[in-house]
């Protein structure tokens, strides 16, 4: 049949019972109808939708020839299916029905029966002029995936698993905790019956694990679903659990994990590690590490120290293995231990409570302590055995980093160092009475036994050149070079009579000193400079005995010198004196006598982002010295780069003097060079030249094994915003204005007088118990502080700190959402006091006491740990409550009563319920009640108005008072009770919002995800192909949503049963003729359904992706593009209809 | 800075020591106050249970008046506040009853245009003065003090204006701990106090003030402070009852204690109205505090 | 509307004089229309001087629609889809936001008051928010008067 055919249309006009004819005057209606155009037959009938009914519409089709059908009855939405249905059972195009919603749209919504009839009929007229236009239409079909998707696996997303492979299909369910389970299994009994949810819950759950066709996805989220109903495609984001598959859940991991956190399964009434099972049951099984990002201290430390490992084990006495964790990354602990500048502390989030933890000062006890009670430890055994050679110039910090990694990883390396003693400015440049020489020897000794070979006495480019490393030369057949020669020139004042006697710069000094060359000190010293070398030498001349004056011609703001140190100095003597510079070197008889001076002033702030100090006029003035020494910087010299001929090396320099390399990789411009530490950074600290030094080793490796150096990146990742400085505290962290403040512990001192008088060590370093308390400092705000004591434990080797999170994409047809619910904060409830009185508990901690898994271990207890005398039991706490949520949470009531129960059947308490209304009308709930009653609760009728601490309780345990008009005896009463439960309300998930975009699903006023229709369709929802259960669709009890979560499996089923789904003929087609190839409509298609055809220069609409929102139908210029079903036509005629001034025409 | 000082009928009689001490305190802070001229009472009578639109024009006039002063108005008395606020809504929400209560004021030639803020002390001196401001001026200190905030039922619903949880009020807690005043916790702090249930169920009105006591003397208070007039007869009247049985306690107005943390005298702040002589030292100069105080003792003294 | 008023007449009921004015709702099938049901199913009420034309997106309606609803007597056009960012077709709803910006513009040139052409955002729980939309837009075009187009 085809339009061109003259239309012979019927209208059926429906009752509905009264729900239509009572507001409209549906024979007028029908008569009005009647007298249209096309129309043949008029009818009007009770229920249409009743087979009765319908067979009006059949008997018409096939005897009275109608070939157009209008239904003016209720939504199309509720029976258009059945009215085409009918149709195409009298051999009608189900198309050429049409309905008219006369109900939702006009008998339910208006009262006048005079315009609700007069808009019915206009309501009829456009249905009327619109059918005559309507065009058969063939419906398509497409295959089904009987793959399903359940997002949630509380109990329902299990049940509908289970349901649903039963019948042999694939189940995938996403879960967002780390195991299914979901609310059912945090609740200790379940009401009415009192079986515990445990024992019913984890049978299903094994199951749901065993089965071959259920896939169970934890610790996951759906990001982003597309496609429609039979074939989805859904992106699921698979957080990392840093522990693999191959756990077999054991448990040794707890045992050993030094950090612990409120445990969330347990209402935070208890506390778990870092690596947990959420609880005994749990499936998958598999544990799971909490992490957020990493370690501040360890992101912050240029060797990427674990600081928080060891600091949580010495917080726990575990000293050895403390120790043993600082060596695993650090070459230099005991050295670092001492006079690491700690940029770990900078970062420390203790730092927003009061002071940072003493991370430096920890280290050095876990060091020491090792020393004084752990047998020599033995380096492990390199990896691999590379055959290799690596020469490393220079045996600083840098130097033995590098040696140290490159041997760990199986080199065979060399350290040349120009001077006798090992350690570069650690032997040379720093005073033995902040790092005694055994220490330094210990740190390189150490590295020694990994079987580095240390040649001392050798000195690059006097000994040997680099050509010679380079190129092979006998003796020196190396593959690769690292030239760590530090800065060790000290750079000189630049005034007058600088060359005279006396005169010494600082880093001389102290090498003197050091390496016990003749060094003489005058009783009077001048040190000018303000940076740690400056204090060093200040610090040995008043060793020296000298009296020692420190001139620095900014001010103490300004000066780099670390703090303690500078405390050190000012206690030990030392003089300070600011704004102060000298201009020459007064000199009699070629020996120095003293400095001239000149006062400074401020300026502006300069290039180092200091002010730049600026002489006074006339402010010259003599001082008296006798020794000068200048310790304002270093740089590094340059002869070591000397080849033998003497022409010019082909490495490149700055102008500070230091070796250009690159960044990343610190290779030289010669592709075998590296180089790092000072004679790339210039005077720099200890740890930031080992930093360099790891680089180095890394980079060094992948070029030896054939790996690009482009795009280079090192052991120092960068850094994971989400968990920057200003983020904390995180989400697991504690708020830090709870934290009790504990000011951070100092090591003692030896007695100035004391320490002056000798170079023996000046701090002396904490005992246990201090360095334990101080340990204990630490926040853990990373969570697990990557001290890979489970990783040691973990027989299985299942744990992967680099784990990372996994994207994956599901193939569905069908989707159930299943995503449970929060509970109301009853915080919000003021006069209840929760938050503020400890034993004011919400249901869900309530829940957990009674848990025989929970942190009571089942029993009910007071903060104070004493069993309550009298607990009250507040029923709609945020429910029914116009201030939060208006609806029923439906499950309290029960709830209720079944704490009253456990607590009578587990205490002696007296127990008192306020009730607004008892609502017990599931199967045995009302049973249930008067159960509970005879058990001797006592309930009573009335909103709780608040609850306050007693008057006679003396403050620090007071019991408390819940006032509440009692309703029935229309007393007011104040109840005297120990602990008051409140019955918080269910509401939405706090991403409900986003949840229902991701579904495409509709939320009721209340929140909760809305179904089709609240009678007829309770699991389905407005998106075909994906339904809702439990109680992300309202609140409801576990017999509710069990059901809901079968009947969603039930429709799922039924549909996979069909295997294919009819897909709406509503799309659109462009008439070749008419397109002009604009290409508008390409752009607005959301489902690139419209290509452009080049060759005929014409779009074209790919059916099968096209969803018929006439988008581009409504856009085309040339109203080239029809809608199926919608076309321009068909609404106009609609329109003219329905404008028609109704009666006539 | 200047505001419309509306007194009410209270502050003129029985709550003439709230009356001195706002007066006090905004003369220490440097802020004018101009009593309405020629106001009448605020309409919080039971004549609006008799003619609600003669109680709304009773009431209206004020508004009228006080519009053309251009200030903002502040009202101590808690019925003031609460029913000149009412008014305000009502006649806003109800063009009928504007229009019926102007055209009743039109014959004294004045006109309600809804458009003059009335306001609390309380909140005045939290949100435009502000507590930095007024710390900054306390010459004395009332560390002896240990009050109990007492907020009643009228100032903090439904006008509350204050940023706080109307049913856990804080500002007089913060306003006193910023002047050196450690307060009690406090739970009963907005229950009602009785009102005017003290004329006609005096049993009831009683109960309700006594628990309000109890509740201060358990927690250590030495003295109940409030905002409202009627709050504080209330309460001081239980002072005179159980012949003697019961604790005494001082019930102040919250301005007599800013005042005298200002600088004022106990007779400026009129410390003596009260039936309860305030049982601490006199409040010392922050300064020289330690040095030997003169008692500050109400009524007798 | 003479020729509706003596019809109302005809059948025996109170007759409602005074004007009635006619407005055409555009309403997409998946929020709005669902929405306007809603509405029905709760009984909330609302002016019968509106009459719902389901299409499947808001970004089916084409200005030709609009234009052609005046001219067929219309008083007032209300276009409703689903929330921006909700809508069923992904983004359907932000090309009708475009659209009626423009035809907004256009009918002016008319001589037709913007006001008689309103976009709303009514999704399928907000049976409500129709209702309101519904007698706010007619209480609007009663104060507006009918339309008479100048030819």
């Amino acid at each position: 049949m085809t339009a061109t055919d003259e239309a012979r249309i019927g209208v059926y006009v429906c009752h509905c019972g009264f729900n239509i004819a009572a507001t409209v005057d549906v024979e007028a209606v029908r008569d009005i109808a009647a007298g249209q155009p096309g129309v043949v037959m008029a009818r009007d009938y009770e229920f249409m939708c009743s087979n009765a009914g319908q067979d009006l519409i059949k008997r018409d089709i096939e005897e009275n020839g109608v070939n157009r059908v209008v239904v003016a009855a209720c939504s199309p939405l509720m029976h258009e299916p059945t009215f085409r249905a009918a149709g195409e059972e009298a051999g009608l195009n189900p198309y050429l029905v049409h309905i008219a919603n006369i109900r939702e749209q006009c008998a339910w919504v208006h009262q006048n029966r005079v315009a609700a009839t007069a808009k019915a009929e206009s309501l009829v007229n456009g249905a009327v002029a619109r059918v005559a236009l309507h065009e058969p239409l063939e419906a398509t079909y497409a295959d089904v995936n009987p793959t399903t998707l359940v997002v949630g696996g509380g109990i329902a997303g299990i049940q509908a698993a289970l349901d649903i492979s039963d019948a042999g299909n694939e189940v995938y369910v996403v879960e967002r905790q780390s195991t299914i389970g979901g609310m059912m299994a945090r609740f200790d009994k379940t009401f009415p019956t009192l079986d515990c949810a445990a024992c019913i819950l984890t049978p299903k759950m094994v199951s749901a694990d065993r089965r071959d066709n259920i896939h169970l996805v934890t610790n996951a989220e759906v990001e982003a679903v597309d496609g429609f109903v039979g074939n989805f495609t859904v992106r699921v984001r698979e957080k990392a659990r840093f522990v693999t598959v191959d756990c077999t859940s054991c448990g040794e991991c707890v045992t050993v994990c030094p950090v612990t956190v409120p445990d969330p399964f347990d209402e935070y009434m208890s506390t778990r590690t870092a690596i947990h099972k959420a609880f005994p049951q749990a499936i998958p099984s598999t544990y799971t590490i909490d992490r957020q990002g990493k370690p501040p201290c360890m992101e912050a430390c240029p060797i990427h120290q674990n600081a928080a490992g060891y600091v949580s084990l010495i917080a726990e006495g575990r000293f050895a293995e403390a120790a043993k964790l600082i060596r695993r990354q650090n070459p230099l602990p005991f050295i670092c231990g001492r006079v690491c500048y700690s940029p770990c502390e900078d970062a420390c989030s203790r730092t927003l409570v009061e002071e940072p933890v003493a991370i430096r000062s920890l280290k050095r006890f876990a060091m020491d302590w090792e020393r004084e009670h752990e047998p020599e430890p033995v380096p492990e055994a390199p990896e691999h055995d590379y055959s290799e050679k690596v020469a490393v110039v220079g045996s600083g910090p840098a130097g033995l980093t590098c040696a140290f990694d490159l041997a760990k990883e199986g080199y065979k390396v060399t350290v040349f160092e120009k001077h006798d003693r090992l350690g570069g400015m650690l032997a040379v440049g720093l005073p033995t009475y902040r790092c005694p020489r055994p220490v330094v020897d210990r740190d390189i000794d150490y590295i020694k036994r990994m079987g580095v070979d240390m040649r001392t006495g050798t000195e690059l480019g006097r000994d040997f050149t680099l050509d010679e490393l380079t190129n092979g030369a006998p003796g020196y057949e190396y593959s690769a070079v690292f030239v760590a020669v530090g800065a060790q020139e000290g750079i000189a004042l630049d005034i007058p009579n600088e060359d005279a006697e006396g005169v010494v710069t600082g880093i001389d000094y102290l090498r003197n000193l050091n390496l016990d060359l003749p060094q003489e000190t005058g009783p009077r010293v001048a040190v000018v400079g303000g940076g740690n070398t400056a204090l060093d030498a200040a610090r040995a001349a008043r060793r020296e005995g000298a009296e020692v004056t420190v001139l620095y011609r900014r001010t103490r703001a300004e000066m780099p010198a670390e703090e303690d140190e500078f405390d050190d100095a000012v206690a030990e003597g030392v003089r300070f004196e600011y704004l102060v510079a000298p201009v020459e070197v007064l000199v009699t008889d070629g020996r120095v006598r003293g400095l001239e001076c000149v006062t400074m002033e401020l300026g502006e702030t300069d290039g180092s982002g200091r002010p730049r100090p600026v002489p006074i006029e006339g402010s010259n003035h003599e001082r008296e010295f006798d020794t000068v020494i200048a310790a304002i910087s270093q740089h590094p010299d340059q002869d070591w780069s000397n080849t033998p001929a003497g022409e010019p090396t082909v490495l490149t320099f700055s102008r500070w003097g230091t070796v250009e390399v690159d960044p990343d990789s610190l290779q030289s411009t010669i592709p075998n060079v590296f180089a790092g530490g000072d004679a790339v950074l210039g005077p720099a600290t200890v740890v930031e030249a080992m930093g360099q030094g790891r680089r180095a080793a890394e980079a060094i490796d992948k070029h030896l094994r054939g790996l690009p150096l482009d795009g280079f990146t090192s052991h120092m990742p960068s850094p994971d915003p989400r968990y920057g400085f200003e983020e904390r505290p995180y989400a697991q962290s504690p708020e830090y204005a709870d934290i009790e403040k504990a000011p951070r512990a100092t090591m003692p001192k030896r007695p100035v007088d004391i320490r002056v008088t000798d170079y023996d060590e000046v701090d002396l370093g904490f005992s246990e118990e201090e360095a334990r308390s101080e340990a204990q400092r630490c926040l853990h705000c990373g969570v697990c502080v990557e001290c890979h004591a489970c990783d040691d434990v973990c027989a299985p080797k299942a744990i992967d700190l680099d784990m990372e999170d996994t994207l994956t994409t599901l193939e569905v047809g069908q989707i159930m959402v299943a995503t449970g619910f929060k509970t109301f904060d009853a915080t919000r409830m003021t006069p209840y006091g929760y938050g503020r009185y400890p034993n004011v508990v919400t249901s869900l901690e309530f829940e957990r006491m009674l848990n025989s898994t929970g942190p009571t271990g089942g029993k009910v207890l007071m903060a104070n740990g004493e069993e309550p005398r009298a607990i009250g039991i507040v029923h709609c706490v945020g429910s029914r409550d116009e201030h939060f949520n208006r609806y029923c949470s439906r499950v309290c009531c029960m709830a209720a009563l079944k704490f009253a129960h456990l607590a009578i059947e587990r205490t002696d308490a007296d127990v008192y319920q306020f009730y607004i209304d008892m609502r017990a009308f599931g199967k045995g709930y009302e049973e249930f009640y008067s159960r509970v009653l005879h058990e001797g609760s006592t309930v009573i009728r009335g909103k709780v108005a608040e609850i306050v601490p007693s008057l006679s309780s003396n403050g620090d345990e007071p019991h408390l008072i819940i006032r509440a008009e009692d309703t029935l005896i229309g007393r007011f009463r104040e109840i005297p009770v120990d602990m008051a439960v409140l019955c918080s309300a269910l509401e939405p998930q706090a991403d409900a919002e986003e949840m229902g975009r991701v579904f495409s699903l509709s939320r009721s006023p209340d929140g909760f995800f809305l179904e089709r229709h609240p009678k007829l369709d309770p699991v389905g929802t407005t998106t075909d192909g994906v339904y809702i259960a439990g109680c992300s669709q309202g609140p409801k009890d576990i017999p509710d949503t069990v059901a809901q979560a079968q009947a969603s499996a039930a429709r799922i089923l039924a549909l996979i049963g069909r295997g294919e789904v009819l897909i709406d003929p509503v799309r659109a087609t462009v008439n070749e003729a008419l397109c002009g190839g604009c290409k508008t409509c390409l752009s607005l298609c959301p489902y690139t359904a419209i290509t452009f055809d080049e060759e005929k220069e014409v779009a074209v609409v790919n059916e099968a992706l096209c969803k018929g929102c006439g988008t581009c139908v409504a856009a085309c210029p040339a109203s080239a593009i029809t809608g199926a079903g919608f076309t321009d036509d068909q609404i106009l005629a609609e329109l003219t209809g329905l404008l028609a001034p109704v009666g006539t025409r | 800075m200047t505001y419309t000082y509306y007194p009410g009928c209270s502050l003129h009689a029985t709550g003439v020591a709230y009356d001195k001490s706002t007066k006090a305190v905004f003369e220490k802070l440097g802020v004018g106050l101009q009593e309405l001229e020629d106001w009448n009472c605020c309409g919080a009578t039971s004549y609006t249970s008799v003619k609600k639109t003669v109680a709304y024009a009773i009431s209206a006039r004020n508004l009228a008046l006080a519009e053309k002063t251009g200030h903002d108005v502040i009202a101590p008395c808690s019925a003031c506040f609460y029913v000149l606020n009412k008014t305000k809504t009502r006649m806003t929400e109800q063009p009928e009853l504007r229009e019926q209560v102007n055209a009743s004021l039109a014959e004294a030639g004045l006109e309600a245009k809804m458009t003059v803020p009335v306001r609390k002390p309380l909140e005045v001196l939290i949100n435009d003065i502000g507590l930095d401001t007024i710390a900054s001026l306390q010459t004395h200190s009332i560390s002896d003090f240990r009050p109990a905030c007492y907020y009643g039922c009228q100032i903090v619903r439904p006008y509350g204006a204050i940023d706080e949880d109307p049913e856990n009020p804080v500002s007089m807690e913060r306003l006193f701990e910023a002047l050196g005043a450690e307060c009690v916790d406090y739970p009963p702090k907005v229950r009602c106090c009785g009102g005017m249930l003290i004329a006609t169920f005096e049993e009831v009105a009683t109960q309700l003030c006594e628990d309000l006591v109890d509740w201060a003397v358990e927690r250590g208070a030495n003295c109940i402070v409030t905002v409202c007039p009627l709050c504080q007869a209330n309460l001081d009247l239980l002072n005179l009852s159980g012949n003697g049985t019961r604790t005494k306690i001082p019930i102040l107005y919250f301005t007599q204690l800013i005042g005298l943390a200002l600088g004022s005298s106990p007779e400026e702040v009129g410390l003596e109205h009260g039936l309860v002589p305030v049982n601490v030292e006199a409040p010392r100069l922050v300064a020289e505090a330690g040095t030997a105080p003169a008692t500050a003792r109400g009524g007798a003294a | 509307m003479a020729v509706a008023i003596e019809h109302e007449a005809s059948i025996d009921a109170p007759a409602v004089k005074e004007w009635q004015p006619r407005i055409i709702a555009f309403l997409c099938n998946w929020c709005s229309y669902t929405g306007a049901d809603l509405a029905g199913i709760s009984r909330i009420q609302w002016d019968p001087s509106v009459s719902i034309v389901r299409v499947m997106c808001s970004g089916r309606m084409d200005p030709t629609f609009v234009a052609k609803a005046f001219e067929l007597g219309a008083d007032g056009v209300i276009i409703s889809g689903c929330h921006p960012g909700d809508c069923h077709y992904q983004e359907g709803n932000y090309k009708t936001l475009r659209r009626v910006h423009l035809l907004k513009r256009l009918v002016a040139g008319f001589g037709i008051d913007a006001e008689r052409i309103r976009l709303v955002w009514v999704s399928a729980s907000e049976g409500d928010q129709w209702a309101e939309t519904a007698n706010d837009m007619a209480r609007e075009i009663r104060s507006l008067g009918p339309l008479r187009l100048q030819t």
